[in-house]
C-alpha cells in the first residue's frame, strides 16, 4: 500500500491501516526518540506523543516529501522541545554551539578481549557518549539505513552537516576503539 | 605488516551489528498495541463530540428561528414574557437543563464511545 492510500484510509479512520501506520513507523520513531534523549522513562511517552502528532497533522501532510522522514521529523522536533523543556545536559546545546564533544568519552568503558560479545557493548557505551546529534544521524545512518538527504529532511540539517556529523562521530568512534582495543584492526582482518 | 586503520566499511558494519544487537532499539512490547489504541479512542471521541456539537448547533438553530417565528407572530412582547418567565423559574429550569445535558452526554458521548470502542468502529480521524 503506497502512503497517499495509506494516509487516506488513516484519515477514513480505518484501523487496520492505523495499525500499519504505526507498524511501519514505529521503529524509525523509537531510534530517533532513543538516540536523541537516551534510553529512560520519557521514551514512552514521547513515542506516544509522536504518533498523536501523526495523526494530528495528516491531514495537513504535502504528498512532496515521504511520509517516513515527515514522521521522522515530528519525531525530532518533539525530542528537541523535550531536551529544551527538560534542560538536562544532554549534550544537545553543546552540540548546537558546535563544542567539542565527549572530552571524556573513553571513561568507564571497559573491553574484556576475552569476551566477544563485549565488542558490541564497548560500540554501544562509546556511541552513548556521542553528543546527541551524532548519535542520531549515526544511528539514522547506521540502523535505519537512511540516505544523508533523508536524515537531513528529518533532523532540518543541511545535507552538509548530516555527512559532516556523520564522519566526525565514526572518526570519535574510531579513535575510541583503537584506544581501547588496540589490535581491533587486526581482528578484523582475520575474519 | 600489521594494520592500525579500521576501513570506514569495517566500522560500519560494526557499528551496525552493534545497534541492531541493542535491546534498547527495540520498541517496548505492547507499546505500539498502546498506541493505537490511544488514538482510536481520540479518534472516537473526537467524532463523537463533532458530532454532538453539530446537534447542538441545529438545536440553537432551531430554537432562534421558533423565537424569530413567535416574535413575527405575536410581537417583541414575547421575548419580555419568555425572559420574564425565566427570571422567575431559573431553578427548575436550570435543573432541568443540567439534567438534560448530562444525560446527553452520557448516551451520546459515553454510551456511544464505549460500545464504539469495543466493537473497533471505523470512525474519521
Amino acid at each position: 500500500m503506497d502512503d497517499r492510500t495509506l494516509i487516506q484510509k488513516v484519515i477514513d479512520g480505518d484501523r487496520p491501516a492505523i495499525e500499519l501506520l504505526v507498524e511501519k513507523h514505529k521503529n524509525l520513531v523509537w531510534h530517533i526518540i532513543i538516540s536523541m534523549t537516551g534510553h529512560n522513562i520519557d521514551c514512552e511517552d514521547l513515542f506516544q506523543e509522536v504518533f498523536l502528532q501523526v495523526f494530528k497533522g495528516l491531514r495537513r501532510f504535502r504528498a512532496d516529501a515521504r511520509l517516513s522522514t515527515w514522521i521522522g521529523s515530528i519525531t525530532h522536533h518533539i525530542c528537541v522541545d523535550y531536551l529544551r523543556k527538560r534542560k538536562k545536559e544532554m549534550d544537545y546545546q553543546n552540540l548546537v554551539a558546535n563544542q567539542k564533544p565527549a572530552a571524556g568519552i573513553l571513561t568507564d568503558i571497559s573491553w574484556k578481549q576475552s569476551e566477544n560479545e563485549d565488542l558490541n557493548q564497548v560500540i554501544l557505551a562509546a556511541i552513548a557518549r556521542l553528543p546527541a546529534d551524532y548519535r542520531t544521524v549515526i544511528t539514522l545512518y547506521h540502523l535505519d539505513e537512511r540516505s544523508y538527504s533523508e536524515i537531513a529532511e528529518i533532523t532540518g540539517m543541511p545535507d552538509g552537516t548530516v555527512k559532516s556529523y556523520i564522519s566526525r562521530g565514526r572518526n570519535l568512534l574510531r579513535k575510541t576503539l583503537i584506544t581501547l582495543i588496540p589490535d581491533l584492526a587486526e581482528m578484523l582482518s582475520d575474519f | 605488516m600489521t594494520r592500525e586503520q579500521i576501513t570506514n566499511n569495517e566500522l560500519g558494519a560494526l557499528i551496525h551489528h552493534a545497534l541492531v544487537s541493542d535491546s534498547e532499539q527495540v520498541v517496548p512490547p505492547g507499546l505500539t498495541e498502546r498506541v493505537i489504541q490511544k488514538l482510536v479512542r481520540r479518534n472516537i471521541l473526537r467524532e463523537l463530540i463533532f458530532e454532538l456539537l453539530l446537534k447542538g448547533i441545529l438545536v440553537l438553530v432551531s430554537l432562534a428561528v421558533l423565537t424569530g417565528v413567535l416574535v413575527w407572530i405575536k410581537g417583541s412582547n414575547i421575548l419580555a414574557f419568555l425572559y420574564t418567565y425565566f427570571i422567575n423559574n431559573w431553578q427548575p429550569i436550570i435543573s432541568i437543563l443540567i439534567l438534560a445535558l448530562i444525560t446527553i452526554l452520557i448516551d451520546q458521548i459515553g454510551l456511544r464511545f464505549y460500545s464504539a470502542f469495543k466493537k473497533g468502529a471505523r470512525l474519521k480521524v
